[in-house]
């Protein structure tokens, strides 16, 4: 047990080290993004105001009348911010299929090593999964610390009386985007992530079945996919099959989802465990 | 010992194994041969588990494989399988951290013999010096059986001569050890067993040397009669 | 240990910036409102079988969900410290929350409108269509009645066509066991609003009901509205007619109280309300509670109390009840339903009334145009929720208080509203 769990922390300290530098890269371009959106558009508000003031020659106060105070909510709601999350989603979604193919098919078959050590091979299925957790947290970790940094450099570039007094937290819970990536609410965060981390689990899950047995693997894939989904979003027809919105109390329904979550999440484990034991092909 | 029993297998509709068996013992060097595309490969790679077979039985000492046994069977493959941007170093720290077989000692002798630079990164070698890499990496296991695939394949002469020398050495001495490869020639003299595969069978099975002594034939002469014949 | 460094410390940087973030997010946000009844007259414990659900925000914090609490047989509760599956179940609406923690198993399959029931000692009673519970069913007359044992937790259920109309929605069942008496909304073919009565007795169940009244046709008017009433063991249902003043450009009438009437369950009788004049400037309240029927005339700081003997068809003076503010309980609660007197109640002799917010500075109003002038008055008139409790039989205010937020701050700017309000005899 203690050998396995050293294996365990081994094989993720050794997939990390090959993450690192596709994870410092999206970490890079998200605080460049970031730091340049926290200049760049109060900036453009100055130079808006100040313009305004030049050609209607209006006072400070009638500029503000006219274009409104800034706030920090206007300086995150923007692309330079939006666009290197939806890259770190898009990113590890690419990651968690690259990380299974490459060991087929870099340069090198490094799958022949990972499948022939001498530890259980769900080892190499923990710490794939682990790894892209890790990868994943530091961005969230990484957005946070930026959105701070990045209030104080906006606070500073924006004339004071032109700054709307919403403090970095309200700026970030104003913006529903962050209601999935940010603990702005610590269990609808649990829950976007229980579905995540799930929904990474059947990813792998299809990755194997197409590892095992080629082109058939696909069609189960798919199948296996498709009545996963189909499974996950049955209790929503619950009300509709009974014909009744009331057969069920909601928290029973969260219940419901829950467990069939968890049996999604076991059985694909265990169907993982059978594939790389007992079908994986090199 | 290594038994296969009855071990068939097959790629879509196409049979590869119909009905392979034979067994490697320790301290013998058996080979298997037989032309392009007749499963030798197959057939390492399902003694390792890396393909799984559809009928029949494979046992190393009588057990099934399991992740424990690759602490006694180690298999080099005819591809390189370590990863390019580490060192060779590196390659070696990451086995021992997990093969309790792992014999550093020895891994230093078989560096020194292949008169490899541990600080060479694997992407900067050459074609032989990867195929050497991917021996030590076998070989400083202290294991009771190797498998290799094609070990000759692809490299130059000077380093096939190297290769050679290691047959004949104590890195495979008592040792179990099951090759497959086109290059009989070289090692001809230092096998123990041969087996010969035609369309999924075992079409022979023989001592080399008796082979050559009771009958005058090489394997390459078995090989010309089965398959031109 | 070196090699884990990277490890540990990319695990250790997610870890304390998500924990980090969401302590500060508490701890920054967590300015817990708290929310206290204040009397001004009399003991609190007066209001004790007023329920209401309220919120409490601070509008001054640009973003802040609001604390949404109960206040519940003299207590508060914020939904908040609930256990996480309460507070998935919970609805807004005391009641609804009663029913299902108590009776869990009979409240399975039954919709969560208050409409749908009516409570007495001994029973619960669900009157509910098929659409209440299924939302594809429209042209909807099959009633579904349950009727629960409170003690023996015994389930009877009926299944009933309605006829007379289509597309029904019971508006509120007075039980006056084992007769049910129910009201019904009725919107026709031409999408015009009428109002029927059904009787059903439970022993004597049937499988069809006929209308018992068909308000349309007997009054002759699309607008009806009956009074808002908690006691569903009343005898009497009062309701009054509704003429249109004028109608704008839309096609929306604008509405004037007509007459003034009350519907005897036991007799099926309608009678009208006497010495009630259609021209009085003056609205009127009627309010039953058992066999007691009152009319009051509202004269804005008083209103004017007579007893209504139904089977003599007259009335008799039992004296004026000075009022708290010129509108206490004379406002609209529910903006959604064609209810009247929701701001007042009869409940064991007792008149209840509520305001959600009084502000006697006249010089502002809603309609004004300047924005902060409209935040100030909505959030005094919003902000103090005020109640006033008259012993009926001595015309003498025994309570008098209202609900505030316990911020000693005066320019915070905290709203304290309330969307569901009742008062009930039954507890927990």
């Amino acid at each position: 047990m203690k050998k396995n769990i050293k294996a365990l922390l081994d094989l993720t300290t050794f997939e990390l080290d090959r993450l690192s530098k596709f994870l410092y890269t999206l970490l890079g371009v998200t605080l460049l993004a970031n730091l340049i959106g926290y200049i760049r558009t109060p900036m453009q508000y100055i130079s808006r105001m100040n313009e305004f003031m030049s050609t209607q020659s209006a006072t400070s106060q009638q500029a503000l009348e006219n274009f409104g105070s800034f706030s920090f909510y206007h300086a995150i709601n923007t692309m330079w911010i939006s666009g290197p999350i939806a890259l770190g989603i898009s990113g590890f979604l690419f990651y968690a299929v690259f990380i299974w193919y490459r060991e087929w098919f870099g340069k090198n078959t490094f799958a022949y090593r990972l499948l022939m050590l001498p530890i259980p091979r769900m080892t190499l299925f923990f710490s794939k999964l682990i790894v892209i957790y890790i990868g994943i947290f530091s961005l969230i970790a990484t957005q946070i610390i930026s959105f701070f940094v990045g209030f104080q450099l906006v606070s500073a570039i924006m004339p004071s009386e032109w700054l709307a007094g919403t403090t970095a937290l309200e700026a970030i819970q104003m913006n529903p985007l962050f209601m999935y990536i940010i603990p702005v609410d610590t269990l609808y965060f649990m829950v976007i992530n229980g579905i995540g981390l799930v929904f990474i689990i059947v990813l792998f899950t299809l990755i194997l079945m197409e590892r095992s047995f080629a082109l058939k693997g696909i069609v189960l894939g798919i199948i296996y996919a498709g009545a996963a989904l189909a499974l996950a979003v049955s209790p929503f027809f619950i009300d509709s099959i009974l014909q009744n919105y009331y057969m069920l109390y909601a928290s029973e329904i969260l219940l419901i989802i829950i467990g069939i979550m968890t049996l999604i999440a076991v059985t694909s484990l265990l169907v993982s465990r059978h594939l790389l034991t007992k079908k994986i092909t090199i | 010992m290594i038994e296969l029993k009855d071990v068939q297998k097959q790629f879509g509709r196409k049979k590869v194994l119909n009905g392979v068996s034979f067994t490697v013992e320790k301290g013998e060097i058996s080979c298997l041969v037989g032309v392009n595309g007749v499963g030798k490969t197959t057939i390492l790679n399902a003694i390792m588990n890396l393909t799984p077979i559809k009928k029949g039985s494979i046992t190393i000492d009588g057990e099934s494989i399991t992740p424990s046994l690759y602490n006694k069977i180690a298999f080099i493959p005819d591809a390189a399988i370590s990863l390019p941007h580490l060192t060779i170093q590196e390659s070696m720290d990451f086995m021992n951290d997990y093969y309790d077989t792992w014999n550093p000692k020895r891994a230093k002798e078989i560096v020194k013999f292949f008169r490899l630079n541990p600080t060479d990164k694997l992407r900067d070698l050459s074609k032989g010096n990867q195929a050497k890499v991917n021996l030590l990496m076998g070989l400083a296991l202290d294991v009771d059986y190797i498998l290799m695939d094609e070990p000759f394949s692809g490299i130059d002469v000077f380093t096939r001569e190297q290769i050679t020398e290691v047959f004949s050495s104590y890195l495979v001495e008592d040792r179990g050890v099951l090759i497959t490869t086109h290059e009989i020639n070289d090692i001809e003299h230092l096998l123990d067993k041969v087996i010969l595969l035609d369309e999924g069978t075992i079409y022979k099975e023989f001592n080399a040397e008796i082979m050559r002594e009771t009958e005058g034939k090489s394997v390459i002469d078995v090989m010309r009669e089965v398959y031109n014949g | 240990m070196t090699k884990y460094t990277k490890l540990v410390s990319l695990i250790a940087f997610g870890v304390l910036t998500l924990s980090g973030y969401t302590f500060y997010q508490q701890t920054t946000q967590a300015e817990k409102l708290s929310v206290e009844l204040v009397s001004e007259e009399g003991e609190p414990d007066a209001l004790d079988n007023l329920y209401f659900v309220g919120q409490v925000i601070n509008m001054s914090a640009n973003f802040n969900r609001g604390q949404t609490f109960e206040y519940s047989e003299g207590n508060i509760t914020f939904i908040d410290n609930l256990p996480f599956l309460e507070r998935v179940d919970y609805h807004f609406t005391r009641n609804m929350n009663r029913y299902t923690d108590d009776y869990r198993s009979f409240m399975r399959g039954k919709s969560r409108q208050p409409s749908n029931f009516a409570e007495t000692e001994e029973h619960l009673v669900y009157t509910g269509m098929k659409s209440d519970v299924n939302w594809r069913v429209f042209n909807d007359n099959n009633l579904t009645i349950s009727v629960l044992d409170k003690e023996t937790t015994e389930e009877q259920d009926y299944e009933v066509v309605l006829n007379g109309g289509s597309n029904q929605s019971v508006t509120s069942t007075y039980v006056n066991y084992p007769s049910l008496t129910v009201v019904t909304q009725v919107l026709d073919d031409n999408i015009l609003n009428n109002w029927f009565i059904y009787e059903f007795n439970l022993e004597e169940p049937q499988e069809e009901l006929e209308p018992a009244v068909n308000f349309g046709s007997e009054f002759n008017t699309e607008h009806i509205s009956f009074a808002s009433n908690e006691d569903k063991t009343a005898r009497f249902i009062p309701f009054r007619t509704m003429n249109v003043a004028s109608t704008d450009e839309y096609g929306h009438a604008d509405l004037i109280p007509g007459d003034y009437y009350a519907y005897d369950t036991q007799s099926g009788e309608i009678k009208a309300a006497p010495e009630t004049d259609e021209d009085d400037e003056n609205e009127y309240i009627v309010l039953s509670e058992e066999n007691t029927l009152l009319i009051g005339r509202d004269l804005g700081d008083s209103i004017e109390w007579s007893r209504w003997d139904f089977d003599e068809e007259s009335l008799s003076d039992i004296g004026a009840s000075e009022m708290d503010t010129p509108t206490i309980g004379r406002g609209r609660v529910h903006y959604y339903d064609s209810l009247f007197n929701q701001g007042l109640q009869l409940i064991d002799g007792h008149l209840y009334a509520f305001e959600e917010g009084y502000s006697d500075d006249v010089s502002r109003s809603m309609n004004d145009d300047d924005y902060q002038n409209l935040d100030d008055v909505y959030h005094e008139r919003m902000s103090r929720p005020q109640f006033q409790v008259i012993d009926m039989d001595t015309i003498d205010t025994v309570f008098s208080g209202y609900f505030t937020h316990g911020q000693e701050d005066e320019s915070s700017n905290i709203n304290l509203t309330l969307f569901d309000y009742g008062y009930s005899k039954f507890s927990n």
